[in-house]
């Protein structure tokens, strides 16, 4: 018997004993004569769904139908019809959406891959026009699953729409001090760093950044975030108006003989000086990708030599 | 017809297991109920490539699909054209009607954009003619899911990402009816959601993602603007680089095998497949099997039903002769993909 089942069964009386939902008549789905892909669900699942359809359809919006919709929503988190008339539920009887943002976090930290608790959070959020808990709930989900595309979409959201900007550097170093693999994080410093005002990135900053790149780089060669992101600093850009860069690159390549990154960034460069000696040296390197450095991948090194 | 190689990929396993699950779907997809539709597409779909199309009762399909299509109400077609096109399952409680015929509908009936994606993708498979399917009430609600910065909503207000992108455009090329989607402003959104690294995320500023890659290379196809990425030269390397056994996700991600399509079909969508290793991710799909039948995300997992289809495309990409071609744009057979025609 799975976990769901034994949650399912302990207290749970089927409405149709229940005297406060005597007046409605369940409505049971109808799925012809001859469904496709039927689900076996439970007979608590199967009850709750025909008092959500009975109450949908004459459109009750009360206190008893809000707790149908947790109801639901406990049983299938992703029902968006469920979140959808929960919304105008909450809306009709005027209910305390503080509480509210309380109850979606309770479901967020179940379900934190689901989409309809981020979405209905926003909802909230925006009503209220008050954003003081979403940093400090994705917080708490980054600690389960730090690379969670939601609660990182969310915190971008929220930045944006209160240019509130304050503060996320931080804390994206310090999960980056966790883990330096993070990729999300990386991102997320990106997303920051280039879109916090709307002035193009200067020198400076670029150079800072690209030191921040290079001192990761340097607790764990082959991690791939901060390659990707000091080849996305230059990008466009000519790596050569940068010697001091182009001169740690170079040690790099000396030091770190079986890293491919270094190597194929080195590519990009000589790729984008474009002089003859230049191109001979990136095929080079795509060759020496291709035969030892980057074997997973000779493939494309071969396509780029040619 | 069977064949043996290093990576033993177990066909009539994955039969059964489909077989089963077109009948009965286990208890746990309950939490899936909401979007049923797409399970049945992942069966029927899957059967389809297999080559086993004749174990689906394609009348029934046809006929649970048509029952799900949410039609202008009867009396006032103005007060829910915004939620026309098709919901995943009866779970609203409508009567079944596979002849489509006008009715009133309840305002809280709502179509969802991936599941009118996968319902076209099913009439396609089976055969049908797409003759009730009405086409001026989708376009006409794909009008108001496309928000202003080129996106689209899957309901009037839900949230909204490059996997409905997809779903516009996929719905578009089904019915060959481009009036629904401003292209140019769903081009804007593509173009701006590529990353620092070549890859592409759900949105602007978001991280690369094998699946928002995918959604938005194949709606750049469908809709003919291919030509329209900023760096393609970039996105191929950031493709090519998720391959670490089988495809990863997401940079330092754990290969999953659902990437082997949406990460093979991206390359292939950028005439580049060939530049992968491609038995070794055989050999990661074959290892993501259950030895009961399908696929799981990950060796040692249960198998689903998304894994063992997104599996079953990536090895037919790869050109496998025991599966039908899968056509990379629309994410099915390409025997059954293209349009109904115009109407």
């Amino acid at each position: 018997m799975s976990d769901s089942d034994d949650d399912e069964q302990g207290g749970y009386v089927p409405f149709g004993e229940r005297e406060e939902w005597s007046d409605v008549v369940p409505v049971p789905q109808d799925e012809g004569p001859n469904p496709v892909c039927s689900i076996a669900y439970s007979d608590q699942f199967r009850d709750t769904m025909d008092y959500f359809r009975a109450v949908l359809r004459r459109d009750e919006r009360s206190e008893r139908v809000l707790q149908l919709t947790a109801d639901v929503i406990e049983l299938n988190p992703a029902n968006y019809t469920a979140w959808h008339f929960r919304r105008v539920v909450l809306e009709a009887i005027g209910a305390d959406l503080r509480r509210e943002l309380d109850y979606v976090a309770s479901v967020g930290r179940k379900t934190p891959k689901n989409y309809q608790i981020w979405f209905h959070r926003r909802a909230l959020v925006e009503k209220l026009n008050d954003f003081s808990a979403e940093f400090d709930f994705a917080a708490e989900l980054l600690r389960d699953d730090s690379k969670n595309y939601h609660t990182w979409a969310h915190r971008q959201w929220v930045i944006q729409r209160f240019d509130a900007w304050d503060g996320e550097l931080a804390f994206v170093d310090q999960l980056l001090r966790q883990d330096l693999r993070n990729n999300s994080a990386w991102n997320q410093r990106w997303f920051v760093v280039t879109r916090s005002n709307t002035v193009e990135l200067s020198a400076d900053v670029r150079r800072r950044e690209a030191q921040y790149a290079l001192d990761f780089i340097k607790k764990a060669p082959n991690n791939q975030s901060p390659w990707a992101y000091l080849k996305g600093l230059f990008g466009g850009k000519k790596f050569d108006d940068y010697p001091d860069i182009m001169q740690t690159l170079q040690e790099m390549r000396g030091s770190y003989v079986t890293c491919a990154h270094v190597v194929s960034l080195l590519v990009e460069v000589n790729a984008q000086r474009a002089t003859a000696a230049s191109l001979a040296a990136a095929i080079q390197d795509c060759d020496a990708l291709a035969s030892s450095l980057d074997v997973m991948h000779k493939k494309y090194w071969t396509y780029r030599a040619g | 017809m069977e064949t043996e190689d290093e990576a033993d990929i177990k066909w009539k396993s994955h039969e059964k297991y489909l077989a089963d699950m077109l009948k009965v779907l286990p208890q746990p997809y309950s939490s899936q109920d909401a979007h049923r539709l797409t399970l049945i597409y992942f069966i029927v779909s899957s059967l389809d490539l297999l080559g086993k199309s004749d174990k689906v009762n394609k009348k029934d399909v046809v006929d649970f699909v048509y029952s799900m299509q949410v039609l202008p109400d009867k009396d006032d077609p103005d007060r829910n054209f915004q939620n026309c096109g098709f919901r995943a399952g009866p779970f609203f409680g409508e009567s079944w009607s596979p002849q489509c015929e006008p009715h009133s509908l309840n305002q809280f009936d709502q179509s969802h954009l991936a599941i009118t994606y996968v319902a076209l993708a099913l009439l396609r498979i089976c055969g049908d003619d797409g003759r009730m399917v009405n086409r001026r009430a989708i376009t006409r609600a794909l009008r108001c899911l496309q928000l202003d910065d080129g996106s689209f909503c899957a309901v009037p207000a839900s949230e909204n990402d490059m996997r409905f992108v997809f779903c516009a455009a996929a719905v578009s090329h089904m019915l060959d009816d481009w009036s629904g989607i401003d292209v140019d402003r769903a081009v804007n959104y593509i173009v701006a959601s590529q990353s620092y690294d070549g890859g592409i995320g759900q949105g602007p500023g978001q991280e690369s993602h094998g699946g928002s890659t995918y959604c938005a290379l194949a709606a750049l196809k469908l809709m003919g603007r291919l030509d329209a990425l900023r760096d393609r030269q970039g996105l191929i390397q950031w493709c090519v680089e998720r391959q670490v056994s089988g495809f990863q996700g997401r940079i330092n991600k754990v290969a999953d095998c659902c990437y082997s399509f949406w990460i093979g079909a991206s390359l292939t969508l950028l005439s580049a497949y060939e530049l992968i290793d491609f038995d070794c991710l055989k050999n990661h799909t074959a290892a993501c099997q259950h030895r009961v039948g399908g696929f799981a995300k990950w060796p040692d997992n249960y198998p689903d039903v998304l894994h063992t289809y997104m599996a079953l495309c990536g090895l037919s990409l790869g050109g496998d002769p025991n599966l039908l071609p899968v056509d990379a744009a629309l994410g099915f057979s390409r025997a059954a993909s293209g349009s109904f025609g115009r109407a």
